[in-house]
C-alpha cells in the first residue's frame, strides 16, 4: 500500500493571487510607504535609525538562521524585510537601539524560523515580537516616555492614555482629521490613518491581502467601540476614534492579515477579523492594557485553526479501499 | 533577475539599512543638560506626564518659580529636582537636604541636647560624636541591637514621649519617598491652587494620568 502520509495537504479552497511570494512581500512593503513617510517626516533622523536598524538587523537575523539551520539563504524574498518594517512602525521614534535588535530577534527567530521559516509560524512574528517586548520592557514602549523631547502642535499624551484615563472627554482636544492626517502621537508607521487605509485598499484591490480579514476586523473595532460608545459615550469614545488610533488600521491591514497566521476560508476569515476587532475594544475599554490590537491579535492568531475548520462539506466522500 | 542577483541585492539592502540605522543613532543629540520640552515620570500611582515647554512658555512662568533659588545657587544651573529631592538612599530618605536625615533641625531647632541621641558620647571630652555605625553593626546581639533596631528604639521612642514625629504607626513618613513625592506636589499643587489653573492637590487625576 503506498504511504498515504506522503503528501499531506491541507482542505480547499487555496488561494493563489498568480504571484510569487517576493512580489507579494515587496507590493506590501510599498503599501506602508504612505504611512513610513509620515513618520518620517514627524519624527526624522531617529525614526529613520529605528527603521533601518529594524529591517537591516531582521534581514541579519534571517541570513544567520538560513546559515544555522542549514537551509537556502531567502532574506531576498523579501519577508524578514517586511517583518522588520513593520515592527519599527509599531515602535515609538525614540527606541533604544538594542530594544530593537532584541524585537527583530524575537519577530525572526522565535516569531518565524522556529516554526520552519516562512508559512509555517501559527503567530504573527511582529505581533509575538512586539508583545514580548511590551511585557518585558514596557517603559520603552510606552509612546509618552518616549517622544518627551518632541515638540509637536497638537496634544502630545497617546490618545488611547488619555481615553482610558478620561474616557471620551480626555480626547476633546483631537478631531477625527486630526487622527486621519497623522496628527497624534504613536508608533512611527501607525499614526498616519489616511496613508495606511490607501495602502490597505491598494493590498485588497490587488489582492495581495485578503479583504475580509482586514474589513471585518475594522468592523469589528466599529461596532463593539459603538455598542460602548451608546452606553456610555462619556466613559466610551466614538467608534471613528477607535479605529483611527492606536494599531487599529496597521493591525488590520498589516498584521491580522498575514498568511500563514490567518485562515483560508470565507465564512472563518469574517470570524476571525471580526473577532480580532471585538478584541481589541474590549481589551481598550475594559483591560488594563492601553492598547489592545497585538494581543487581540495574538489571540485570534491562536484559535485560527479552530476557526479554520469551519467550511463548506466536501460533496462525495472519500474511499480508502476503492 | 536570476536568484542569485537577487540575493546579492538583498545583501545590500541589508547593509545599507544597517548602516544608515548606526549612523542615525550615532548622531543622536544628548538632551539631558537642555531644558526639556516634556518630563515623565513613572510612579506607584499612575504615571505623570509634566508639559515643561508649555509651562515655561505658554503658560509665562519665570525659571525661578520652579528651579528655585537654592537649586540655583548651589549648582549654578537648573539642576533636576530629583538630584536633591531623592526618593532612594541608604539612610532614611525620609527629611533634609539630599533627603537624608535632618541631622541640623533635630539637633539645633528641636532643642534637643547631643547625648539625647549620642548615648556613649561624653561631651566633655573634647572630641565629636560618632555615626551610630561606628558600634552598631548591621546584626545585633542580645546586648546590643543592631543598627536598624538601634535607630528605630531611639528615633521612635523619642517621639512617642513627645507625641512628635513619625513613629510605628507611620514607617512611610520615614520611609517613604515622601520628600521626592512631596517636592513635586508642594510645588505643583502650590502654584495652581495660588494661580486658580491647572490641577489642584485633589485632582490626582489631572497629573496621575499617563
Ligand atoms: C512649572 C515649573 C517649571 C518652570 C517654570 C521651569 N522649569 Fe525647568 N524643570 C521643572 C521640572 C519639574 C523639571 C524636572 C526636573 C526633575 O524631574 O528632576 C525641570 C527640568 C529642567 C531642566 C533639566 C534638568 C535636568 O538635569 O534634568 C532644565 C535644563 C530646565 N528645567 C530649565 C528651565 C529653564 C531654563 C526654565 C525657564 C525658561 C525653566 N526650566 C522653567 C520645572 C520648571
Ligand atoms: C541643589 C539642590 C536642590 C534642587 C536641585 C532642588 N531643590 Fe528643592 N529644596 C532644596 C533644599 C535644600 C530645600 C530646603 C530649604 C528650603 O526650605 O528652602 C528645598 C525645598 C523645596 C521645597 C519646600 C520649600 C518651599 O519652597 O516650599 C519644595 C516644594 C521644593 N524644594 C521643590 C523643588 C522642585 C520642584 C525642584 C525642581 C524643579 C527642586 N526643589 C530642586 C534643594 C534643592
Ligand atoms: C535626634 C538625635 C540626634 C541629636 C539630638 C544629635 N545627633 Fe548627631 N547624629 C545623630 C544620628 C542618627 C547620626 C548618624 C547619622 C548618620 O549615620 O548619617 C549622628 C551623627 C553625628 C555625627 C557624625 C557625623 C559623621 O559623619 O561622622 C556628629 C559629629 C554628630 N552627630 C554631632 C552631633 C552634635 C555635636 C550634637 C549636639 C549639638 C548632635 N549630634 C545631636 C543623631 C543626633
Ligand atoms: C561608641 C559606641 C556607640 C555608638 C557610637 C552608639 N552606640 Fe548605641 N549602644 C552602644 C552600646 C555598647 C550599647 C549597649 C549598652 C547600652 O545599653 O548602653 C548600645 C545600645 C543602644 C540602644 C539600646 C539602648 C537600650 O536602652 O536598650 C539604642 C537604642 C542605641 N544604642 C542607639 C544608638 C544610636 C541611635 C546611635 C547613634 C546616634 C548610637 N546608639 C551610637 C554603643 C554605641
Ligand atoms: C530626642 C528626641 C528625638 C529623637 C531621638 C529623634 N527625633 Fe525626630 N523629632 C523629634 C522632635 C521634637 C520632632 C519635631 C516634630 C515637630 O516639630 O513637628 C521630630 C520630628 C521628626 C520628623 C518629622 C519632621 C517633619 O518635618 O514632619 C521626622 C521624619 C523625624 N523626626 C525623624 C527622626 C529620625 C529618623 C530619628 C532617628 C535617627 C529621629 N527623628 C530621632 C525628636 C526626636
Ligand atoms: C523615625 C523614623 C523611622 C520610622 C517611623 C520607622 N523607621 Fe525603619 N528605619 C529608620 C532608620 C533611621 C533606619 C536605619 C537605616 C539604615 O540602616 O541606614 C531604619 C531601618 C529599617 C529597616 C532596615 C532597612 C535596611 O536597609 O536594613 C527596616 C526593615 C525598617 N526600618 C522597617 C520599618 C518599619 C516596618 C517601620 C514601621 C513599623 C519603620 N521602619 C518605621 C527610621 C524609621
Ligand atoms: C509656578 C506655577 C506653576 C507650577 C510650579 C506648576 N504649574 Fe502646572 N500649571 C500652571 C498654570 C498657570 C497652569 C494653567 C495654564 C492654563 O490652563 O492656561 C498649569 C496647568 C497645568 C496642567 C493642566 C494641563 C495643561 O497643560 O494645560 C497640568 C497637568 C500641570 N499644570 C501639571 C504640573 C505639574 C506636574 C507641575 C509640577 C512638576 C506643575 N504643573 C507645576 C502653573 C504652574
Ligand atoms: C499637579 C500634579 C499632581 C497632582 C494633582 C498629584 N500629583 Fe502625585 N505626583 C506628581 C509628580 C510630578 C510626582 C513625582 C513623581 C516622581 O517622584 O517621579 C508625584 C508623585 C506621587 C507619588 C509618589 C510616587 C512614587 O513612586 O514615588 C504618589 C504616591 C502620588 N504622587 C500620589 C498622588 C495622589 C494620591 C494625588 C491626589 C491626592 C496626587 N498624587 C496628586 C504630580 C501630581
Amino acid at each position: 500500500m503506498p504511504d498515504r502520509k506522503k503528501l499531506t495537504v491541507s482542505y480547499a479552497p487555496f488561494w493563489h493571487d498568480g504571484s510569487s511570494i517576493s512580489t507579494k512581500q515587496y507590493h506590501i512593503i510599498a503599501a506602508t510607504m504612505l504611512a513610513v513617510i509620515a513618520g518620517l517626516l514627524r519624527y526624522g533622523a531617529p525614526a529613520l535609525g529605528v527603521l533601518s536598524l529594524s529591517v537591516g538587523s531582521a534581514m541579519v537575523w534571517e541570513y544567520l538562521m538560513n546559515l544555522a539551520t542549514r537551509r537556502p539563504v531567502s532574506i531576498a524574498d523579501g519577508n524578514a524585510a517586511l517583518i522588520g518594517l513593520l515592527f519599527g512602525m509599531l515602535l515609538p521614534a525614540v527606541t533604544p537601539w538594542w530594544v530593537v535588535i532584541v524585537g527583530t530577534l524575537v519577530a525572526v527567530v522565535i516569531g518565524k524560523q522556529i516554526y520552519g521559516g516562512i508559512g509555517g509560524n501559527p503567530f504573527n512574528p511582529v505581533a509575538v515580537a512586539y508583545a514580548i517586548l511590551m511585557i518585558s520592557w514596557p517603559i520603552y514602549l510606552d509612546f509618552n516616555a518616549a517622544l518627551v523631547n518632541y515638540s509637536f502642535d497638537f496634544p502630545a499624551a497617546y490618545p488611547l492614555v488619555l481615553m482610558n484615563a478620561y474616557g471620551a472627554g480626555g480626547i476633546e482636544a483631537f478631531s477625527l482629521t486630526d487622527f486621519l492626517m497623522g496628527r497624534q502621537t504613536g508608533g512611527i508607521g501607525a499614526t498616519f490613518g489616511l496613508g495606511l487605509i490607501v495602502g490597505g485598499i491598494y493590498l485588497m484591490a490587488r489582492g495581495f491581502i485578503r479583504w475580509e480579514i482586514a474589513v471585518s476586523f475594522l468592523a469589528g473595532i466599529f461596532v463593539s467601540a459603538l455598542c460602548f460608545n451608546l452606553y456610555d459615550p462619556e466613559a466610551f469614545a466614538s467608534p471613528g476614534v477607535h479605529l483611527l488610533t492606536g494599531f487599529s488600521l496597521i493591525g488590520a491591514f498589516f498584521l491580522a492579515t498575514e498568511d500563514s497566521s490567518s485562515p483560508v476560508n470565507f465564512i472563518p476569515m469574517l470570524i476571525y477579523g471580526a473577532l480580532g476587532g471585538v478584541l481589541t475594544v474590549l481589551i481598550r475599554n475594559q483591560g488594563a492594557h492601553v492598547d489592545g490590537v497585538i494581543y487581540a491579535i495574538l489571540i485570534i492568531n491562536l484559535i485560527n485553526p479552530i476557526i479554520d475548520k469551519i467550511r463548506p462539506k466536501a460533496t462525495g466522500r472519500v474511499m480508502y479501499h476503492a | 533577475m536570476s536568484d542569485k542577483k537577487k540575493r546579492k541585492v538583498a545583501y545590500v539592502i541589508a547593509l545599507v539599512c544597517l548602516v544608515v540605522g548606526i549612523v542615525c543613532y550615532a548622531a543622536l543629540p544628548d538632551r539631558s543638560q537642555q531644558e526639556p520640552v516634556r518630563v515623565y515620570y513613572e510612579s506607584t500611582g499612575e504615571n505623570v506626564l509634566f508639559d515643561h515647554q508649555s509651562h515655561s512658555r505658554d503658560f509665562q512662568l519665570g525659571c525661578l518659580d520652579c528651579h528655585h533659588e537654592i537649586a540655583q545657587k548651589e549648582n549654578g544651573s537648573h539642576a533636576s529636582c530629583v538630584s536633591c529631592h531623592t526618593a532612594e538612599s541608604s539612610l532614611v530618605p525620609a527629611l533634609g537636604e539630599g533627603g537624608l536625615f535632618d541631622h541640623e533641625t533635630h539637633s539645633q531647632y528641636y532643642g534637643l541636647s547631643c547625648t539625647d541621641c549620642h548615648h556613649m558620647y561624653d561631651p566633655e571630652s573634647g572630641t565629636s560624636p560618632q555615626n551610630c555605625n561606628a558600634c552598631h553593626m548591621e546584626t545585633g546581639d542580645d546586648y546590643m541591637p543592631g543598627l536598624a533596631d538601634s535607630y528605630h528604639q531611639q528615633c521612635i521612642g523619642c517621639h512617642q514621649d513627645f507625641g512628635v514625629g513619625p513613629t510605628m504607626e507611620n514607617c512611610n513618613d520615614c520611609h517613604g519617598p515622601r520628600k521626592r513625592a512631596d517636592a513635586f506636589h508642594d510645588q505643583c499643587t502650590g502654584c495652581h491652587e495660588a494661580a486658580k489653573q491647572g490641577p489642584v492637590r485633589d485632582d490626582c487625576m489631572g497629573c496621575h494620568a499617563y
